[in-house]
């Protein structure tokens, strides 16, 4: 935090017209900090690129900000300006001015400094660049006690407007978030809760976030980050997760201090007392897996904090097995519980503990899981002509085009269907002069027409979909009174049905394909395709899909070593 | 109108009529054309009959959908309510959160059906739909959200920026107004549904999202974003995070809902719809029509090959009861015969409708066929006169459906029976009747049985095998299945043990017993008429419900007495007691009741009189209609146009290919310019020309060369049609002169640029018209010698320059043609015929 306290102190003192703070890690964390630390010292506003999308919307929005204007819906959101002051730079730069004078006015005795803080000015160069050069240099156009501070993820080697137009900032390097500034902050964040009037309004009761849990919550706080730390430093995310875990954590504890007062029936005050190292140990055994399952499901968010911690409470059994039902006054059928867990536990004492956590992390898994369930294979939720399409899609996206007679090439010289040998890689050869060529793999899916993907889809329609050759054997296909004379002819007649083009309009309205040219354009080049990211262009899914189909989709890829 | 007997019909040549149709009335909807045998208002009771049908299916399935989405529609609506105050509930607070979250319910939705979110915006209040279109940019998106809101809470609020306020776009606008609202009325939440999800530009629903979060709890937003694909929208490979950077994932927090859909819904809607057995006591049928196997196999195809979705179930099903109701005369009487006991009304409606004199050929095909059916049951009955048809033609109905609930229920004892099985941990009737856990497991175990052709369908399958038991024996071996299964039931009966005979005794008659009054009243009516004639089999000789129920119950007493001793036997480790032989008696009474009962229940519904009235049967679906092949249906209409066009149709001046004399016929036939269906070129519409010439050309085409070809064969047709106003010996020498010039300039297959034309010379379009007009002023002078009028001449080029041109786009647009930057005069062929 050290070269924050200094943006904080210069800003204090004597601040530079322009402050560039790199933060790569989290720039919304240190903005977090700046703002808290600047708290009623200077006045400030802060802004950010992204909601500022237009010069007008700049400009209200600093001016309103820092003449601390709320507009009103009664007299119709009038701006804090009495002038128009959002048309052009030079109405800003008066009014900005004007603000500042009567800032003045308003209390004498001491100079109102102010201070704007820009998040995401990167956003701001896409969106206007032309005025970022006036930003850095807002002091210097106004002459008043201003100071401009920017807070981004990237150098300002690479936002700098061109032509030396802006000055120089003053350069601040956040460095990278320690495990102990991460803890301060944590810690920090459950004391402001502590004292959370709502919590302690609500209920007699402790809550997760009380006093008295302080340390036990420390004790938490370490191991969680010794859990997280290996994959994020962003303070946020590892809150995040503690948000998610912590109640669930201490619940035993809290559980057993209401049983507790039950048990006394209110006869005397039952201290609240934080949990003995015992329990604390025991809590950590029982929970440690659990905290980096919340880690790979809560990073990534493929469920949110709420849901994760309702669906993770420990269920009375497994807290038991732990030793985790806790106070003196346990109910007897509890008791009967651990017994049973104890007497189970007694009679496979080979069993380690070790493979007893492994179980209980799968458990776990199971059980936080259990929302994801409805997600289908691609294989089960399309038809079985989407599933070709997507197969075709993705070999014709991988395959160079020279490859697909080769490939698919049937008739007078069989011999031809071969793939190439793969003679890459040999152990001394010389490495090739000139450009490298990257494997597809790398490059992602290369767009393809919609000839040659209905081409490729017709020819392994032809070889691997006994289904349609069984539905064209039946009465009930009408397309059996046209006379199919040519091998492939029918099913070249199938594949330029309606309801192919159909299938590959609803794969590219659902972005499993992705159309690259404009869909307005009738004339000239044909329709283009490529696979969607995601799952269409993962070789995993679609051979998964191949292998569901019948088709032998490791033969039909061209470069099958780069695959692998 | 299609004509859906047309199986292979798939395109339509609506002839050009010049531009009296641009100031034409749009077309009163046509009632459907006469058909023989029919009613003198024949049309309309059918037109009428099938709307009336067609809407009490498509209810039907929309009734069952919406229970389907019922729950999920709740469980959207619950967690938007609780977006914002379940932060606190129960005992999980979580307050530490590092910054607040925009509460978000991700909704995958494949199908796509506006009925499902419109139930669920009925629910809520204050809602801004937002569209793909409305987000082009930044700006307009964030403008929508204002005004939308704005609007939503007051359709008169509106915010007038203006150079001192704050700008329309900007959301703390929408943050004043909330500000603003009186603490009692103010709104608790402020719901964003986004249509499409997968439509938005990422970029800006990126920065949307960002702004919103900006403004989070102070401005209670909840998305509602409504996305097409199948994934549930948590999932790693989902839409949501494929697209979206963890950092807009992190803004929001997400939840997710599936609605039902897929094929196990698909299955399950179309087997409520037409396989299961009404649940109302009156036993009025919901549908009119009973769907025949052809097309459930058709839908089963079509949605293991193309669409699951219930839309394109809704698409197949009308064209179903579309087919059925014009193509048949007798469906007529859908309209004029009730289920319910006719009342004096419909009887007299009837009456006079068929009284009509016009009406003869009608009742005599009636007539004709009560009689028939009725010959070989009921001679008695052959007075045919019409006092005698109304009762029945009454009967007959009466009699279709019950011989049609009779399978449904044959179908669904045996489904009964392998659950049975299935839930004591066999195999039962094998994979194809479902196993255990069906809607747990993944597919790909049920694509094991691989022999079943639609393995996401067996269950349809199963019912379309039992329609089809005793048709089509021959030609389509797998339908015996269903033969089979009755045979394995069979044996299975025989093997139950008995205290397993006890309990399926008691789920067969508590099933039984749970029928319908009024069905088991019809299976007996039926059972009077069709029993006598179980040909061959000793079985039942009667179907009534009552009866086997008795029956049952008898049995159910006896095995419940000889369990007794059975037990009594067991428990003495005695098993030779007689209480064991009498449970395989018993067993054997069962297992050969049940097969009889199966097979009689199983009777083609073919076999009742009059069943085409209510019944598809194997009419062959109008696939081609609904399914075309693009292609090839373009390239068969360009080729032979002649097929297309109604046969009735005038004469059209330009395109002559109405009906000519044998004659006349006979002389073309001797020309070389002639289509391979024999008729000559000239006499094809424009495009059809210009298709012919493009087929006989190399990879690149001429323009210029093709104009020339087009030029010749419209000379040919101009001549054809002078000499058809009677001009004398002329013709035929001027007949072949047009033909040795369709000869010449006819295209060489390796046409590239001609002589004279030197694309880099002309290069541009308007200079190559310029050429064009050029040449076609020395053609004019050599014609000009022919023809003094030289005037209308000219105006005859410019026509065929017109026309051609005009073909050409016709052509473009369909897809034929491809432009080169490179060579302005040369077009590239896009379509090649197999043998090229």
């Amino acid at each position: 935090m050290n070269s924050l306290n200094q943006v904080v102190s210069l800003l204090e003192l004597s601040p530079p017209p322009f402050i560039f703070i790199n933060d790569p890690i989290a720039p919304k964390f240190t903005i977090q900090s700046l703002l808290i630390a600047l708290q009623n010292k200077i006045r400030l506003v802060q802004i950010d690129g992204i909601s500022c999308f237009t010069p007008r919307l700049l400009y209200d929005t600093i001016l309103n900000g820092l003449s601390q204007h709320t507009p009103s819906w009664d007299d119709g959101c009038k701006n804090w300006s009495e002038e128009t002051s959002n048309d052009s730079m030079d109405s800003f730069l008066r009014a900005l001015k004007a603000l500042h004078a009567s800032l003045c006015a308003a209390n004498s005795e001491q100079r109102e400094r102010l201070a704007l803080v820009i998040e995401k000015p990167e956003r701001l160069k896409e969106r206007m660049p032309d005025l970022l050069a006036p930003l850095t240099r807002l002091a210097e156009l106004t002459r008043i006690d201003l100071s401009v501070v920017l807070v981004s993820e990237v150098r300002w080697e690479d936002i700098r407007p061109p032509l030396g137009a802006a000055i120089d900032p003053y350069y601040v390097d956040i460095p990278v978030p320690t495990k102990e500034i991460i803890i301060e902050h944590l810690v920090k964040v459950v004391e402001k809760n502590s004292s959370n009037s709502d919590l302690a309004s609500t209920s007699t009761m402790p809550h997760p976030y009380d006093p008295a849990l302080q340390q036990t919550y420390k004790h938490f706080v370490h191991i969680l980050t010794d859990v997280c730390f290996l994959y994020t430093n962003d303070p946020h995310e590892i809150q995040y997760i503690s948000a998610a875990r912590w109640p669930g954590f201490i619940k035993p504890v809290l559980d057993a201090h209401r049983m507790n007062v039950e048990a006394a029936e209110g006869e005397d005050e039952v201290e609240f007392e934080r949990p003995s190292a015992e329990v604390l140990l025991r809590l950590t055994r029982h929970f440690k897996p659990s905290l980096s399952l919340a880690l790979e499901q809560l990073y990534p968010r493929l469920t949110n904090a709420v849901d994760w911690a309702r669906a993770n409470v420990s269920d009375a059994a497994s807290l038991a097995k732990d030793g985790l039902i806790l106070g003196d006054a346990v109910m007897d059928d509890e008791e009967e519980e651990e017994d049973t867990v104890n007497e189970m536990l007694l009679s496979s004492p080979t069993r380690s503990r070790s493979s007893r956590r492994i179980q209980e992390q799968k458990a776990a898994q199971d059980l936080s899981s259990s929302n994801l369930k409805d997600t289908l294979p691609l294989s089960a939720s399309l038809p079985r002509l989407s599933q070709f399409i997507l197969v075709a899609a993705y070999i014709a996206s991988v395959n160079p085009v020279k490859s697909d007679l080769r490939l698919f090439g049937r008739g007078a010289d069989e011999k031809k269907r071969r793939r190439r040998p793969a003679k890459r890689q040999m152990a001394n050869a010389k490495p090739k002069s000139g450009s490298v060529k990257i494997p597809q793999r790398f490059l992602g899916p290369s767009p393809f027409p919609l000839e040659r993907l209905i081409a490729i889809l017709g020819a392994l329609v032809e070889e691997n979909d006994s289904n349609a050759s069984e539905v064209n054997d039946s009465r009930n296909n009408p397309s059996d009174l046209l006379d199919f004379r040519i091998a492939g002819e029918r099913t070249d007649y199938e594949v330029t049905r309606v309801g192919v083009y159909a299938s590959i309009a609803q794969l590219t309205s659902l972005r499993l394909l992705v159309r690259t040219t404009s869909a307005d354009k009738l004339d000239g080049l044909s329709a283009m395709f490529k696979c969607g990211s995601g799952a269409p262009s993962s070789y995993e899914t679609i051979l998964d899909l191949a292998k569901g189909l019948g088709v032998p989709l490791p033969d039909l890829i061209w470069d099958n070593a780069a695959m692998g | 109108m299609v004509d859906l007997n047309e199986a292979d019909e798939t395109v339509l040549y609506i002839p050009f009529k010049g531009d009296q149709q641009q100031d034409a009335k749009p077309l009163e909807p046509l009632a459907p054309p006469n058909l023989p045998f029919d009613l003198p208002n024949g049309p309309e009771l059918r037109w009428d009959a099938y709307k009336a049908a067609w809407s009490k299916c498509s209810n039907q399935i929309q009734t069952l959908l919406h229970q389907l989405y019922e729950p999920v529609v709740a469980e959207v609506v619950e967690k938007i309510e609780l977006a914002y105050s379940g932060d606190y509930d129960n005992d999980i607070p979580l307050l530490a959160l590092p910054y607040a979250e925009i509460p978000t319910i991700a909704v995958a939705n494949p199908t796509s059906d506006a009925y499902f979110l419109s139930s669920i915006v009925s629910q809520l209040h204050l809602i801004t739909h937002l569209y793909p279109s409305d987000c082009v940019n930044l700006t307009t998106a964030m403008k929508a959200i204002v005004n939308g809101f704005l609007f939503a809470s007051h359709p008169a609020s509106t915010f007038r920026s203006s150079a001192k306020t704050l700008a329309t776009y900007d959301i703390s606008v929408l943050l004043a107004w909330y500000l603003a609202q009186e603490p009692e009325t103010k709104p608790r939440r402020l719901i964003l549904l986004l249509h499409d999800f997968e439509q938005f530009d990422p970029g800006v629903v990126q920065d949307m999202f960002y702004i919103c979060s900006q403004h989070v709890p102070a401005l209670p937003l909840i998305l509602l974003i409504s996305l097409s694909s199948p994934q549930s929208p948590l999932s790693p490979h989902s839409y949501l995070h494929v697209t979206y950077p963890l950092a807009t994932l992190k803004l929001l927090r997400i939840q997710s809902m599936v609605v039902p859909s897929g094929p196990r819904i698909l299955e399950e809607v179309v087997i409520k719809t037409f396989v299961n057995l009404p649940s109302d006591v009156d036993l009025n049928d919901k549908l009119d029509i009973v769907l025949g196997p052809a097309v459930l196999e058709y839908l089963t195809e079509y949605a293991t090959q193309f669409n699951h979705s219930v839309p394109a179930l809704l698409n197949i099903l009308q064209l179903a009861h579309l087919k059925h109701f014009l193509t048949n005369p007798l469906t007529a009487l859908v309209s004029l015969v009730h289920h319910v006991p006719l009342t004096t009304s419909d009887v007299s409606a009837l009456n006079t409708t068929l009284r009509n004199p016009a009406s003869a050929a009608f009742r005599n095909i009636l007539t004709h066929r009560l009689d028939f059916c009725r010959s070989d049951s009921d001679d008695t009955n052959s007075d045919s006169s019409l006092p005698a048809l109304i009762p029945a033609l009454h009967a007959a109905h009466i009699q279709f459906r019950s011989r049609s609930h009779a399978i449904r229920l044959a179908f669904s004892l045996l489904q009964g029976f392998h659950e049975f099985l299935v839930e004591r941990g066999y195999k039962g009737l094998g994979t194809h009747w479902g196993s255990g856990n069906s809607t747990t497991t993944p597919v790909h175990t049920t694509i094991s049985a691989s022999s079943f052709r639609y393995p996401q369908y067996s269950r349809l399958q199963n019912y379309i095998n039992l329609l089809q038991l005793h048709t089509h024996t021959q030609t389509h071996p797998r339908s015996n299945q269903a033969a089979k299964d009755i045979t394995y039931t069979r044996t299975l009966l025989r093997k139950l043990k008995p205290e397993e005979l006890r309990a399926y005794l008691d789920v067969l008659i508590a099933y039984l017993e749970g029928m319908p009054n009024g069905l088991a009243d019809n299976l007996g009516i039926d059972g009077e008429d069709q029993g006598d004639k179980n040909d061959g089999n000793d079985g039942p000789k009667s179907l009534s419900l009552t009866e086997a129920i008795q029956m049952l119950e008898g049995w159910r007493v006896e095995a419940d007495e000889a369990y007794g001793t059975y037990e009594a036997v067991e428990m003495e480790l005695d098993m030779n007691g007689d209480g064991a032989e009498k449970f395989k008696m018993m067993n054997e009474d069962l297992a050969e009741w049940m097969y009889n009962y199966l097979r009689t229940l199983t009777q083609p519904i073919g076999n009742t009189p009059l069943w085409d009235v209510w019944y598809t049967g194997s009419e062959v679906f109008p696939s081609e209609t609904l399914n075309p092949s693009i292609r090839a249906s373009i390239v068969a209409g360009l080729l032979r146009p002649e097929d297309f066009a109604a046969p009735t149709e005038p004469a059209i001046a330009g395109s002559p290919f109405h009906v000519r004399s044998q004659e006349e016929h006979k002389t073309d036939r001797t020309s070389d310019s002639e289509s391979e269906d024999g008729f000559p070129i000239h006499t094809l519409p424009d495009i059809s020309i210009l298709f012919h010439r493009y087929l006989e050309s190399g990879k690149m085409i001429n323009v210029y060369d093709w104009f020339e070809s087009f030029h010749a064969v419209l000379n040919v047709q101009r001549r054809e049609a002078k000499a058809k106003i009677p001009s004398g010996g002329e013709k035929s020498g001027r007949k072949r002169k047009g033909k040795a010039a369709v000869k010449n300039v006819s295209m060489e297959k390796k046409g590239k640029g001609k002589e004279k034309e030197s694309p880099n010379e002309k290069g541009k379009g308007n200079e190559r018209a310029k050429n064009m007009n050029s040449d076609l002023n020395e053609d004019e002078d050599m014609d000009a010698q022919d023809n003094p009028d030289s005037d209308s001449e000219e105006h005859q080029q410019i026509l065929i320059q017109a026309r051609f041109i005009r073909a050409l786009h016709e052509l473009d647009f369909l897809g034929f043609i491809k432009h080169t930057r490179r060579r302005p005069d040369h077009v590239l062929r896009t379509v090649f015929e197999v043998g090229d």
